[in-house]
């Protein structure tokens, strides 16, 4: 049981270290915004490209955080039925829930996959005021799918030895921080 | 098996799946794709899957989301909360149930800048309820006036809700976040109405002690909470205006809450930049995971020819259209006593919102009306996110049976302005009719 919660702490350190440099992307996307507004209202200059970066700023924040999301719980799921369930139960249908989060976002980055690599293959880019390839965020949301569906896994091992993994938002019972 | 039949078992497979306790987000998605792949194959499902996530999030319009939770994180990091509170309490705390009505204003002022209804109920527990309580006013009336307030949140723009909204049903982000000022106001002013008549009819309530203030320092108690409601005020007519665009009001509302924050907490550590980044990451994952999941679910109904059936059978119904946004209504209700708003919207707005086209009623004008029936849903018992926020901060001061027990005059408030909503559309299609 111990060493599945140590893999499991493990492998969160590392998706918090991806959910801070998400966040630095966030702050960064702020400003780049801020002064790109500013500038265009004030002196009629915009900054080159910020539209396009601030679109591929987007996938890289919201994948590089879905799976901490899962890690600390955050994701919403309801209990307002299995609450009343037994024990056994409870954890059997957190087991299923794990199961079937596992199933649908492996299949999911299987299709990201494909669709980055078919980016590569004819080197993709972003059309607009600056040009860049696009492939690298493709690889992100692949990359960011894959930890989901790894997390998935992890906590259904933790479930099946007896841990509890994040319980941040559980509707119903605790609802909210 | 015909498609509509797939699409019944899918949406009956929703429920279970969602009641069963897996996550929204997985249940969506995978009742979707499944659905998708029983109607065209495994492999035109599989390209769904490939080009969705990547669709979704590779958009300017979309990064306002993480931006107004940015704002929002930094006003509840701030403290502002706080300098709203002092200073409604000054202004308006001579009212009959002055308290809760400055708690009210607070939180409609404080709300617009957060987005959030369940940190608006979290900070306004902390700051008004021990004051209310120590002056005598009455459990029920103090907590419920804050759990109702904390709704204000997500109808007074700018709000992360009505751009989901407006992403799962197409609609123009702007003009959906102009059309919640004036309908968040009137809201206001009608809780604010109602606890009036509350104390009036019944004075041992609320027990008037005097806020005493001198004009001076009313105006100093504006020193941080005035610049913080000129900037909403500034975002707002800067959209209406056509000045900027919603992910640059996003921007700005951040950049300028941050630099209050500096402010007011006297520099960057007690801000903990880094803990509000996660915040906000965290809460982008959690909204965009159901948005996208919810685009999938929503192509296989279409596909299935459910939403388009039950929307004709709804039309060809030979009563009046008005009892059919009812029976929505009352549907709304329901499930916003179990699920939270933005799981909400991505279960229902695939169907719902169709049905609504069809019915000849304006889209801006419904995601208006869908918002405030959900977080109506949001105080209403057995399962009110709201007053479970507002018993589980209040440190044991009030039970959760008084804070329901409270919220009779301001859930008939509610229906109140709902009826106001469907009787002057007005309220919520002015501005965005007008705006440039």
């Amino acid at each position: 049981m111990q060493s599945v919660d140590r893999v499991r702490r493990i492998f969160g350190g590392f998706l918090y270290g991806c959910g801070v440099v998400a966040g630095v992307i966030t702050f960064l996307m702020m400003c780049l915004v801020l002064v790109n507004a500013v500038l265009r209202f004030a002196f009629n200059a915009p900054i080159a490209g910020t539209l396009e970066i601030t679109e591929c700023a987007l996938p890289l924040l919201i994948f590089l955080s879905l799976a901490l999301t899962q890690y600390e719980g955050g994701h919403i799921h309801v209990v307002l039925v299995t609450q009343h369930f037994s024990q056994f139960w409870q954890r059997s249908t957190q087991l299923l829930a794990m199961l079937l989060g596992a199933a649908f976002f492996a299949w999911c980055s299987y299709a990201a996959w494909g669709f980055a690599t078919k980016s590569l293959a004819m080197n993709e880019q972003e059309w607009g005021a600056i040009r860049f390839p696009l492939y690298p965020v493709k690889f992100a949301i692949f990359f960011g799918l894959a930890l989901l569906t790894i997390q998935f896994v992890l906590d259904a091992i933790a479930i099946m030895a007896g841990l509890t993994p994040g319980q941040r938002n559980t509707e119903v019972l605790e609802g909210v921080e | 098996m015909s498609g509509l039949a797939t699409g019944l078992i899918g949406v009956l497979a929703l429920f279970a799946a969602i009641l069963l306790g897996v996550n929204v987000m997985v249940a969506l998605g995978l009742v979707g794709a499944l659905g998708l792949a029983s109607l065209v194959g495994f492999k035109a499902a599989t390209a769904v899957l490939s080009t969705v996530f990547f669709d979704t999030t590779h958009s300017f319009h979309f990064s306002v989301i993480p931006l107004f939770l940015l704002m929002g994180f930094f006003a509840m990091r701030a403290g502002l909360g706080e300098d709203l509170f002092a200073a409604t309490s000054k202004w308006l705390g001579n009212l009959p149930g002055g308290l809760a009505i400055s708690t009210t204003i607070g939180a409609a002022a404080f709300g617009a800048a957060s987005g959030s209804s369940v940190g608006t109920a979290t900070v306004f527990t902390k700051l008004a309820l021990p004051e209310m309580l120590d002056r005598g006013y009455d459990k029920r009336l103090a907590s419920a006036s804050i759990a109702i307030a904390g709704t204000l949140a997500v109808m007074i723009p700018p709000s992360a809700l009505v751009v989901v909204y407006g992403i799962l049903t197409d609609s123009s982000i702007g003009g959906l976040l102009v059309a919640g000022v004036i309908p968040g106001v009137v809201f206001a002013l009608i809780l604010c109405l109602a606890t009036c008549l509350t104390v009036l009819r019944r004075p041992e309530l609320a027990p008037t002690t005097p806020v005493t203030a001198t004009l001076r320092e009313k105006v100093a108690s504006l020193r941080l909470a005035g610049p913080l409601v000129l900037v909403i005020a500034c975002i707002i007519s800067g959209l209406y205006l056509g000045i900027f665009t919603p992910t640059e009001a996003g921007a700005i509302g951040a950049a300028f809450t941050f630099l209050l924050a500096i402010i007011r907490q006297r520099g960057l550590r007690r801000i903990r930049l880094k803990d509000t980044l996660l915040d906000t990451i965290r809460t982008s994952a959690m909204i965009f995971g159901i948005i996208i999941c919810a685009l999938v679910f929503s192509k296989f109904l279409a596909l299935s020819g459910l939403a388009n059936t039950v929307g004709s059978f709804l039309t060809t119904l030979d009563v009046n259209r008005w009892i059919i946004v009812a029976l929505i209504a009352c549907i709304y209700l329901a499930l916003g006593m179990m699920m939270d708003a933005p799981a909400l919207l991505a279960i229902t707005l695939p169907i719902t919102h169709p049905v609504m086209l069809k019915l000849g009623y304006d889209p801006i004008w419904f995601g208006v009306f869908v918002v405030l029936l959900a977080e109506i849903g949001a105080v209403t018992p057995p399962v009110g996110i709201n007053c479970f926020v507002v018993q589980a901060s209040s440190a044991g001061r009030v039970k959760l049976e008084d804070v329901f027990a409270g919220l009779v005059p301001y859930v008939i408030a509610g229906f109140v302005m709902l009826v106001l909503l469907c009787v002057f559309p007005q309220l919520a299609l002015f501005l965005p009719e007008t705006m440039k």
